[in-house]
C-alpha cells in the first residue's frame, strides 16, 4: 500500500496533524494528558478493526515480566482513514509494529497514537477524528 | 459555521498545510468507475475534482449536488438559555470516573446509534446530498446512511404532529433563487449539537423546535446556508448559523451506518479503556 506511505514524517509533524483531526473528533479525548512523554511499545499485531465509528488497532506487547499485554489505539473513521491513505489491508495480524503514542493516564494499556512504524521502516500517523 | 476554537491565523495555516489529507497520496481504493465518499476524498482528488467544475454553469434553482465532507457546524455562540434550557443542558454532562475525569459524550445517543435528528445531522455533514423531485426535495446524509423529505407541494406544517420525528416534517419552497425549509414536529431525544468546546455537554431542544433553513447556490459548486433556530423553551432568543457549503465534487455517497453492536465495542474496548472507567 504505497499511498500510506508516509516515510520519514517528522514526529513533530505527526503530532500537528493530530491536533488538526482532533477538531473534528466524534468523541473528546479525555484520559490522555498531552503533555505526557510519549512512549514506544514494540509488538505485533492482535487486530486491525476497519468499521467505523472509528477504526480499532490492538497490538501485543510483552512486558517486563513477560506477560503479554493487549494494547489499544485508534484512527479515525473509515472514511477519514481512507483520506490518509489507510485501507482494509495496511496491517496484517501477527506483524511487528513499533507503536509511538502517549499512553493513558489511568494506566491503562490505551494509547493516542502517534505514529506506527512497522517491520519494513514504513511509518504510518495515527490519529482519532 | 465552523466552531469556536481559537487558533491564530499562522497556526491555523499551519495545521492546513500539514493536515493528514495533505500527507497522504492519491489513494486507488476505489474500483474502476467508483469513487470516493465526500470525506474519502485526498486533498489531491479533492483539489482536482473542484479545478474541474470551476465556472461551470449552473442553474440557481436547482441545489442538486452532494454538499460539504466534513462538518458543517453551528455557531457556538449560543444565546442564552431559558432556566429550564439550562436545566436541559445541564443534565447532558458526561459521566466522571472516580478520578473526575470525562468518560467521553456518555449521555451522547450518538455513541448508541440513536439517530441524530435534525439539524445533528446536518451539522455533522460526511457529505449531504440534495435530491430534486417534482413534489420534494430528498435530503440524503452519509452519516446515518438516511434521508429527509422537505415537500414542496404545497402542503403546510402539521399543527398538532401526530408523533414526534428525529427529522421532524418539513416544507420547502423558493423565495426568488432562495429555497426556504421550515419544520417542527421534532423528537426532543436528540441534541441539536455535542457542545464541540470540550464536548462534555450537549445542546438539548425542546418539541417545541422549529428550525427555518434558507439555501442559496451562489456558483456550482457552493451553496450558501442559514439555518435559524427557534426553540422558545431552551433559548431565549433564536440562533443563527450562517456557512457556505462547498460541492464535493468527484464522489459520491457511501454507507456510514451506526451499528449498534459496533459502537458497544468500540465504547467497551476503546472509550472506557482509555480512562480507566470499570
Amino acid at each position: 500500500m504505497k499511498s500510506q506511505r508516509l516515510r520519514g514524517a517528522a514526529f513533530a509533524l505527526v503530532s500537528i496533524v493530530m491536533l488538526g483531526s482532533a477538531l473534528a473528533a466524534h468523541h473528546s479525548q479525555p484520559g490522555f494528558n498531552p503533555n505526557t512523554k510519549p512512549i514506544e511499545l514494540k509488538g505485533t499485531v492482535a487486530e486491525y478493526r476497519w468499521r467505523n465509528p472509528h477504526v480499532l488497532f490492538f497490538w501485543d506487547v510483552k512486558d517486563p515480566s513477560g506477560k503479554v499485554v493487549r494494547w489499544v489505539g485508534e484512527f479515525g473513521s473509515v472514511p477519514s482513514s481512507i483520506a490518509r491513505g489507510l485501507t482494509k489491508d495496511t496491517f496484517k495480524v501477527g506483524e511487528e509494529v513499533t507503536v509511538t503514542g502517549i499512553p493513558a493516564t489511568a494506566g491503562t494499556p490505551a494509547i493516542q497514537l502517534r505514529q506506527i512504524v512497522k517491520a519494513d521502516g514504513t511509518v504510518i500517523g495515527g490519529a482519532a477524528d | 459555521m465552523r466552531n469556536g476554537v481559537s487558533t491564530s491565523m499562522p497556526a491555523l495555516l499551519m495545521l492546513l498545510m500539514l493536515s493528514p489529507a495533505v500527507l497522504a497520496q492519491t489513494s486507488s481504493v476505489y474500483p474502476p468507475g467508483w469513487l470516493p465518499c465526500p470525506r474519502c476524498q485526498t486533498a489531491q482528488e479533492r483539489t482536482a475534482a473542484r479545478k474541474g467544475v470551476e465556472g461551470r454553469e449552473f442553474n440557481p434553482r436547482d441545489i442538486s449536488g452532494i454538499w460539504g465532507n466534513n462538518g458543517v457546524e453551528l455557531n457556538i455562540v449560543v444565546p442564552p438559555f431559558t432556566p429550564k434550557g439550562k436545566e436541559m443542558y445541564d443534565a447532558t454532562r458526561a459521566d466522571e470516573t472516580a478520578d473526575g475525569v470525562a468518560v467521553s459524550n456518555s449521555k451522547d445517543g450518538m455513541l448508541i446509534c440513536d439517530p441524530l435528528g435534525y439539524p445533528r445531522w446536518f451539522a455533522y455533514n460526511y457529505g449531504m446530498q440534495f435530491v430534486v423531485l417534482p413534489d420534494r426535495v430528498l435530503q440524503f446524509f452519509e452519516l446515518g446512511h438516511t434521508w429527509r423529505d422537505i415537500w414542496t407541494d404545497g402542503r403546510k406544517l402539521p399543527e398538532n404532529p401526530p408523533q414526534p420525528r428525529w427529522l421532524g416534517y418539513a416544507v420547502g419552497r423558493w423565495e426568488g433563487d432562495t429555497f426556504v425549509v421550515e419544520s417542527t414536529g421534532y423528537d426532543d431525544r436528540a441534541w441539536l449539537q455535542e457542545d464541540r468546546r470540550d464536548r462534555r455537554w450537549g445542546f438539548s431542544h425542546s418539541d417545541q423546535l422549529r428550525i427555518v433553513e434558507r439555501y442559496r447556490r451562489t456558483s456550482y459548486a457552493t451553496l450558501d446556508a442559514e439555518l435559524t433556530i427557534i426553540d422558545p423553551v431552551v433559548f431565549t432568543k433564536p440562533w443563527t448559523t450562517k456557512a457556505t457549503i462547498q460541492l464535493s465534487a468527484g464522489t459520491e455517497l457511501w454507507e456510514y451506518l451506526c451499528v449498534t453492536s459496533e459502537s458497544e465495542a468500540f465504547n467497551e474496548q476503546r472509550l472506557r479503556v482509555q480512562v480507566g472507567a470499570k
